[in-house]
């Protein structure tokens, strides 16, 4: 049965993989491509296509599906009330697969469709690489990637939801402040969500006067982050701030559980995933975090049940976000038309406290020189308790 | 004062058993490379094939015991329900591969390169089947830790060490003391001489395959109780799986057995002692130092005498 070029062959696959495997180290970018078109109710005019760009497949695949879910549910409602201005709204909902140069495809995709306004994406590098794209083909789009360096690029198309990664590291900085935590270990994911973030922390913590007891990287996929947990606890750090998106978190809770770790754990609005609580129960009270979203809100509970009336389980951020971004952009279709340039105008100088994002009160609020709507000042504190979060107050 | 009080601790005594717990982790590890390596080898032995869709079969195995297990029923009923769909799955498999070359005579790169294609098929459809959300599956023995030190080492490491054992023991009665293990090592050994002595290739091929893939499939319900199993798991899990048999030896199941947990040890040594981005490094860099160094594995004298 064995071949002689069996040896030769075998080497080869089996070497491509291991350099594959090698170059995948510090990156968790996937790629594939999928295409979902969602229509709903017919309206009077012509329909109004809004592209969605969403990394359906690879890492953030889970909470992709769970935002597309939600954008199809709010289409529908919409459509199913005559539209807007009687026209029905079209979602063009493509997986970039977290990658680049796909993201940056589908901005020509959504210009040939004649979409009024890009939603999306998750990822950082993705929506940078977009900016040039979306400049020369003058859409609005509402991103809801955290990095503050989209920001920095000040591309007068592009506006981010937030908090970004700079809001929740503010936040962060206040609460250490109030609560006199002066040495937090800083462990950042070693995809380009927590390698995008690390500089931002390190700078701004430096720039607090704090200094971290410990400054150290995980594998987001890596199956125990024991020993990790054991340096920030041998370290003398009074906290352990763990920057990545979701699921692992689950795995921080019950890694601290196996070194006693007798610390608070601070992650990112993403330990709100349903899917860390299913993971870990009771083994994920230690973790505290800032929510975007306030559960006291009439309209948050509003949309809570019609999410639940259509979906098994705990409804998650997504949907809100969800919410408040199609919101935006119906808002702004109603007051100027499906005019691109006239909608961009109508974002630079959007404010609501209607929204579903921010703390009972908060303003959501985009200026001419401000494109992130969410400030971090505007977060609400949680923490789990009991396998559930749930709002703390905070000094 | 805080700092102090842990260097006492943390003495030389702390230091032991902080060695010792990483080497536990780091044999749990193990373990979960040693299973997912365990199904290549039992395919690679029985047939002399290569598969690149084993990490896919763990993760069918995985994501329908979670589906069993979540809607109510016990962990037997989810790992026999993973077996089962599993076995279906190897049989599918096999006849894929085996069936077409009674007409076309046996070329096994065009298998090795399809059982490719076949996992980033497996991959796609198990997204689309089970969905996207990371699952994992309530151990039996959830709640035990195994305590060395200050530390809590999860009771669910052993559990794996030991499905590992068991699976390597039950394959090496199979192929040592049945006929059918003995047709499968003659198909193995060489397709011309077993045809000759009468053995039904194409039949022992599907059952190659079968097995392969029931251990496949047994391996990730173990594994997805300390690893949240998503379909892109499988890279992960098929990666490492052929790190382990690598080292260990492709031909031989008891170095695999041996093979994760060196795998699984250094790399938590490497995690607890040096740093992340060397722990992240040292499977791909054993898979490409063995092929170079010592392609057929460490325990290469051993594999030339025997299979299992």
């Amino acid at each position: 049965m064995r071949h002689p070029r069996t040896g030769r062959s075998l080497a080869l696959v089996l070497s491509l993989l291991a350099v594959l495997a090698l170059a995948a180290c510090g990156t968790s970018d996937d790629r594939s491509e999928g295409a979902t078109t969602t229509t709903a109710a017919k309206g009077a005019g012509e329909p109004i296509v809004i592209g969605v760009d969403l990394p359906l497949s690879g890492p953030s695949a889970g909470a992709a599906e769970r935002m597309k879910k939600a954008f199809e549910l709010l289409a529908a409602e919409i459509n199913a009330n005559d539209g807007v201005n009687g026209s029905e709204i079209v979602l063009d909902i493509q997986d970039d697969g977290g990658d680049p140069t796909t993201g940056v495809a589908l901005i020509d995709r959504f210009n040939q469709a004649g979409a009024v306004a890009i939603i999306g994406t998750y990822n950082t590098p993705v929506v940078l690489a977009q900016s040039d794209a979306i400049l020369a083909a003058k859409i609005p789009q509402l991103a809801f990637a955290i990095g503050s360096s989209i920001g920095e690029k000040q591309n007068p198309w592009v506006f981010q939801t937030g908090p970004t990664d700079k809001g929740q590291i503010d936040g962060l900085i206040e609460y250490f402040k109030a609560n006199k935590i002066t040495k937090p270990a800083i462990l950042t994911d070693t995809s380009a969500f927590g390698t995008g973030a690390k500089p931002v922390l390190e700078a701004a913590f430096a720039e607090a006067g704090i200094t971290p007891a410990l400054n150290d990287t995980f594998a987001v996929d890596a199956t125990d982050v024991s020993p990790v947990l054991l340096k920030a606890k041998q370290s003398g750090a009074d906290a352990v701030v763990v920057w990545t998106v979701g699921p692992p978190y689950a795995v921080f809770a019950t890694g601290a559980q196996q070194v006693d770790l007798g610390i608070p754990i601070f992650g990112t609005a993403s330990a709100a995933d349903p899917n860390v609580a299913k993971l870990a129960g009771a083994a994920a009270n230690n973790i505290f975090f800032q929510n975007s979203i306030d559960p006291q809100k009439p309209a948050v509970v509003e949309v809570s049940n019609a999410w639940a009336d259509e979906f098994d389980g705990t409804v998650p951020a997504e949907a809100f976000s969800a919410h408040d971004i199609l919101t935006i952009i119906v808002d702004g279709l109603k007051k100027v038309g499906n005019d691109r340039e006239a909608l961009r105008d109508y974002l630079d100088t959007y404010t609501s406290t209607s929204l579903l994002a921010g703390r009972q009160g908060g303003t959501f609020e985009f200026t001419p020189t401000n494109h992130v709507g969410l400030g971090g000042g505007n977060t609400v504190w949680n923490k789990y308790v009991n396998g559930e979060f749930t709002v703390i107050t905070v000094k | 004062m805080e700092q102090v009080r842990e260097r006492r601790v943390h003495g030389d005594h702390g230091q032991v058993t902080e060695l010792a717990y990483f080497v536990v982790i780091g044999l749990g590890i193990g373990a979960v490379y040693a299973l997912s390596g365990l199904g290549i080898v039992t395919l690679f032995t029985g047939s002399g094939l290569l598969n690149f869709a084993q990490g896919d079969l763990m993760v069918l195995g995985a994501l329908t015991a979670a589906g069993v297990a979540g809607s109510g029923h016990g962990y037997v009923a989810a790992l026999g329900a993973a077996i089962a769909v599993t076995g279906i799955a190897g049989l599918l498999l096999g006849g894929l591969f085996a069936l077409p070359l009674r007409q076309r005579g046996f070329d096994i790169d065009v298998v090795v390169i399809g059982t490719l294609g076949v996992a980033i098929t497996m991959t796609n459809l198990l997204g689309i089947w089970f969905g996207r959300e990371p699952e994992r599956i309530e151990s039996p023995v959830a709640s035990a830790t195994i305590p060395i030190g200050n530390f809590f080492a999860p009771m669910h490491y052993a559990l794996m060490l030991v499905g590992a054992v068991v699976v390597f023991f039950g394959m090496r009665l199979l192929m040592r003391r049945t006929d059918l293990g003995l047709q499968l090592r003659a198909v193995a050994a060489g397709v011309s001489a077993a045809r000759d002595s009468g053995v039904r290739i194409v039949r022992m091929l599907i059952v190659s395959w079968l097995i392969a893939a029931v251990v496949g499939g047994a391996a990730g319900v173990l594994v997805a109780s300390v690893v949240p199993v998503v379909p892109e798991s499988a890279t992960m899990l098929g990666v490492n799986g052929f790190s382990a048999a690598i080292l260990g030896g492709l031909a031989n199941p008891f170095g695999v057995l041996i093979g994760g947990p060196i795998l699984g040890v250094t790399e938590s040594l490497s995690g607890a002692y040096l740093n992340e981005t060397v722990r992240q490094a040292v499977a791909p860099v054993v898979l490409l130092a063995t092929l170079l160094l010592r392609p057929r594995g460490l325990f290469a004298s051993r594999a030339k005498a025997r299979t299992v």
